[in-house]
C-alpha cells in the first residue's frame, strides 16, 4: 500500500512493463487502443493543455459521451496537473452551464451539439473556452485539436493535488462538488487491487457513466493494474441484449454497476443459465440490490463472485460484502459488510456516542480516501467533518451493526419522514413492498409531507413473470407495517424512471406522486 | 409499410408523451441521439414490437442502431417479417 503514497492516477503510464505497450488499453464496440497509443496520445494532450496554460491548480470540464476520446482526455488532463470535471452528457444546458461556473473551469472539452446549445442559451462571456470534439470513438476524435504537440514534461503535481471534482445531485438543488485528490481515489483503487487480487489479464466493463463514482474503479485501477477496460456506452446501455453480448465476445471479467444496471441483464438481456461465462466478479453499489433479483442473478449466472459495495462519493467506498452463496429464502437483507482495510468506519448516536450493539447510528468514516471537501463550500464541508479531522465524513446514512459484526445499512437521514407525528423510514416500506409476492422492486416516497393530509405513495415494479396489483400489495403491507405506514397508493408500474448514473430518480417520482389524487 | 412506421411513431410518442408532451417526431428523429428513450422506453417499445411482429425480437436486433430513428426500427420490423415468412401479421 505504500506505493501509493507517491504515485498519481496516470503513472502507471509512465511506468509501463515491458511488452505492455502492445496490449489493449481501453477497447470499445468499434475498435481498441493500445497502451502505447493510449500514453501518446495522453501526452500530448497534457503537451497541448500546457500550451493553453493550464496545469496544476486548474479545472477542466469533460462533458462528452463515453467514449476512447472521454478516457484519452481524463488522462490528459490529469498528467497536465489539473483536475477533471466529468459532466453528465444528458444533462440539460443549463446543468451544464451552471456546473462549469461553479467549477470556475478554464476549459470546457465537449461535443460540437452540446457547445452550440450552450452557446444559444448563454452569453459568451458566462461560458469558458470550450473544445468541440467530433469523430468520437475512432480514437482519433482529439487529434485535429492536439495536432502534432511533443510530449510534455511531467508537471510538478503531488498525491494531495486535486484530481476530480464530481457532482453530487444533492437534494436541495445546488450543485455540490466532490473534490478528490489523486490520493483519495488510488487509495481505494490500491485497496480494490489487494483485497480482489485484480491483475493485468482482467479485463473490466466500463458502464457507469464518468461523473459518477463506481467509474474510478473501471478508469483506474484497470490502468493501475496494467488490465484493458471495454467501454459500454450510454446508448449501448439502454439495449440489455447487446450489453450481454459485449460482455461475452470481449470476455469481460469484471463488473460494476448500480443494481438496476443488473437487474436489467436479467430481466431484458436474455442470458442463459451460466451465461456470461468470463464474468468472475460481479460489484454492486449505489442503491439496495432487491434480494429477490439479485437470487434470481445469482441462480442463473453462479459462477463470479458477487460483492456488495457501500460508500458515499464522498470516501468512496468503504464498506463490503463478499456474498458467500446464494441470499437464503429466510434472509431479508445482505449486509454492507465490514470497513475496507484501508479505512475506519464507525457509528455514532444522536448523542455522539457509539449506540449500544445493535442499535442504530449515522454511519461515519475516517481515512486516505475521504474527500478534500466540498468544492468552495466551507461551511457545508465542516458540516460532514467530526473530531477536527480533515478525513472524516459523517454519511448521513443510518447503519447498525449485526451480531455478525457487519454493518447493515438503514437508509438515509433525509428518507425518513413524518407522517401523523409517526417517524416512517421509507426504505423499510420498500423492503416490505417489494417481498410482497410478485413484485420485483418498489420506492415509496411522500407526498404532500407540509400538508394537513400527509400520504405515502408506492411505486412498485412487478418480478419478471409475476403478476401484481394494487390491492394484494396494500394487504400484504397492512399485515406487516403500521397503518400509518401503509402508502395510500399502491401504483403498479413496468419500470421506474432513473437519472443518468443508472440511479433512481426521485424528484421524478415525487412529481408523479404529487399528481396522484387520494384513491 | 408506412403504416408500420406511423403506428410506431405514434406508440413513441405515446410513451414518452409524460415527459415530452410537445414531442414532434419524424421518421428521421434522433430517438437516442436526442436522449428521447431511456432504458425504461426502450423496454416499452420492445414489447410492443413484440406484439407488433408477433414474436419476441431477436438479440442481436435489440441494438442502438436498429433503434436510432423510427425508420430503422421500421426497416428492422421489415426486415423481420421477411425473415419469418408471414407477411400476413401485419394486418390489424
Amino acid at each position: 500500500m505504500d506505493r501509493s503514497s507517491s504515485l498519481l492516477l496516470h503513472s502507471p503510464l509512465l511506468l509501463l512493463e515491458p511488452g505492455q505497450e502492445q496490449k489493449d488499453a481501453v477497447a470499445w464496440p468499434a475498435g481498441s487502443i493500445n497502451y502505447d497509443q493510449l500514453r501518446g496520445s495522453v501526452f500530448r494532450i497534457a503537451a497541448r493543455l500546457k500550451k493553453s496554460g493550464i496545469g496544476r491548480g486548474c479545472r477542466v470540464a469533460v462533458c462528452l459521451p463515453k467514449s476512447v476520446e472521454a478516457v484519452q482526455t481524463i488522462f490528459g488532463v490529469l498528467a497536465s496537473g489539473a483536475a477533471y470535471v466529468p459532466l453528465a452528457v444528458s444533462s440539460p444546458a443549463r446543468h451544464v452551464h451552471r456546473q462549469v461556473q461553479d467549477a470556475q473551469v478554464s476549459l470546457l472539452i465537449t461535443t460540437p451539439k452540446i457547445r452550440s446549445l450552450l452557446a444559444s442559451a448563454f452569453p459568451a462571456e458566462d461560458l469558458p473556452p470550450s473544445i468541440a470534439v467530433s469523430g468520437l470513438d475512432t480514437g482519433h476524435g482529439l487529434d485535429p485539436w492536439i495536432g502534432k504537440a511533443p510530449a510534455a514534461d511531467p508537471p510538478s503535481v503531488g498525491p494531495d493535488d486535486q484530481a476530480a471534482i464530481l457532482y453530487t445531485s444533492g437534494t436541495s438543488g445546488e450543485p455540490k462538488g466532490v473534490m478528490l485528490s489523486h490520493r483519495n481515489i488510488l487509495s481505494f483503487v490500491e485497496w480494490a487491487v489487494m483485497r480482489f487480487e485484480l491483475d493485468p489479464e482482467d479485463r473490466f466493463t466500463s458502464h457507469a457513466p464518468f461523473h459518477f463514482d463506481l467509474s474510478t474503479l473501471d478508469l483506474f485501477a484497470s490502468l493501475r493494474v496494467g488490465a484493458s477496460v471495454f467501454l459500454l456506452s450510454e446508448k449501448m446501455a439502454l439495449f440489455p441484449p447487446a450489453v450481454a453480448q459485449a460482455v461475452r465476445t470481449e470476455r469481460c471479467s469484471i463488473w460494476y454497476s448500480v443494481p438496476t444496471a443488473l437487474r436489467m441483464l436479467l430481466e431484458h438481456g436474455r442470458l442463459e443459465s451460466g451465461g456470461l461465462p468470463s464474468l468472475r466478479i460481479i460489484f454492486f453499489a449505489g442503491e439496495v440490490f432487491p434480494l429477490a433479483c439479485l437470487r434470481k442473478l445469482m441462480g442463473l449466472v453462479p459462477h463470479p463472485r458477487y460483492v456488495n459495495l457501500y460508500g458515499p462519493t464522498e470516501t468512496n467506498v468503504c464498506t463490503y460484502h463478499v456474498l458467500p452463496g446464494l441470499p437464503g429464502q429466510e434472509q431479508t437483507e445482505i449486509p454492507i459488510g465490514l470497513p475496507c482495510e484501508h479505512l475506519a468506519v464507525g457509528l455514532r448516536g444522536e448523542d455522539g456516542r457509539t449506540p449500544a450493539a445493535g442499535q442504530a447510528g449515522e454511519i461515519w468514516v475516517t481515512g486516505p480516501s475521504v474527500m478534500r471537501g466540498y468544492w468552495r463550500r466551507q461551511e457545508l464541508t465542516q458540516a460532514v467533518r467530526f473530531g477536527g479531522r480533515g478525513d472524516s465524513y459523517l454519511t448521513g446514512d443510518f447503519g447498525t451493526i449485526g451480531t455478525d459484526g457487519r454493518f447493515y445499512f438503514r437508509g438515509r437521514r433525509d428518507r425518513q419522514v413524518k407522517i401523523r407525528g409517526h417517524r416512517v423510514e421509507l426504505s423499510e416500506i420498500e423492503a416490505v413492498s417489494a417481498s410482497c409476492p410478485g413484485a420485483g422492486q418498489a420506492a415509496v416516497v411522500g407526498a404532500g409531507l407540509q400538508s394537513l393530509s400527509p400520504r405515502l405513495v408506492a411505486f412498485v415494479v412487478p418480478a419478471l413473470g409475476g403478476t401484481l396489483s394494487a390491492t394484494a400489495l396494500r394487504r400484504f403491507c397492512a399485515a406487516r407495517l403500521p397503518s400509518y405506514a401503509v402508502p395510500s397508493s399502491f401504483l403498479v408500474r413496468s419500470e421506474l424512471p432513473l437519472l443518468s448514473n443508472g440511479k433512481l430518480d426521485w424528484a421524478r417520482l415525487a412529481e408523479w406522486a404529487a399528481r396522484i389524487q387520494d384513491e | 409499410m408506412n403504416k408500420d412506421q406511423d403506428k410506431i411513431i405514434q406508440w413513441i410518442r405515446e410513451i414518452c408523451h409524460h415527459d415530452e408532451p410537445e414531442l414532434v417526431l419524424t421518421e428521421n428523429s434522433e430517438l437516442l441521439e436526442e436522449g428521447l428513450l431511456d432504458s425504461m422506453k426502450v423496454v416499452q417499445l420492445v414489447s410492443l414490437l413484440e406484439d407488433m411482429l408477433g414474436r419476441p425480437l431477436p438479440s442481436d436486433e435489440v441494438t442502438a442502431e436498429n433503434f436510432e430513428s423510427p425508420k430503422r426500427i421500421t426497416a428492422m420490423i421489415r426486415r423481420l417479417r421477411e425473415t419469418s415468412g408471414n407477411p400476413g401479421s401485419s394486418r390489424s
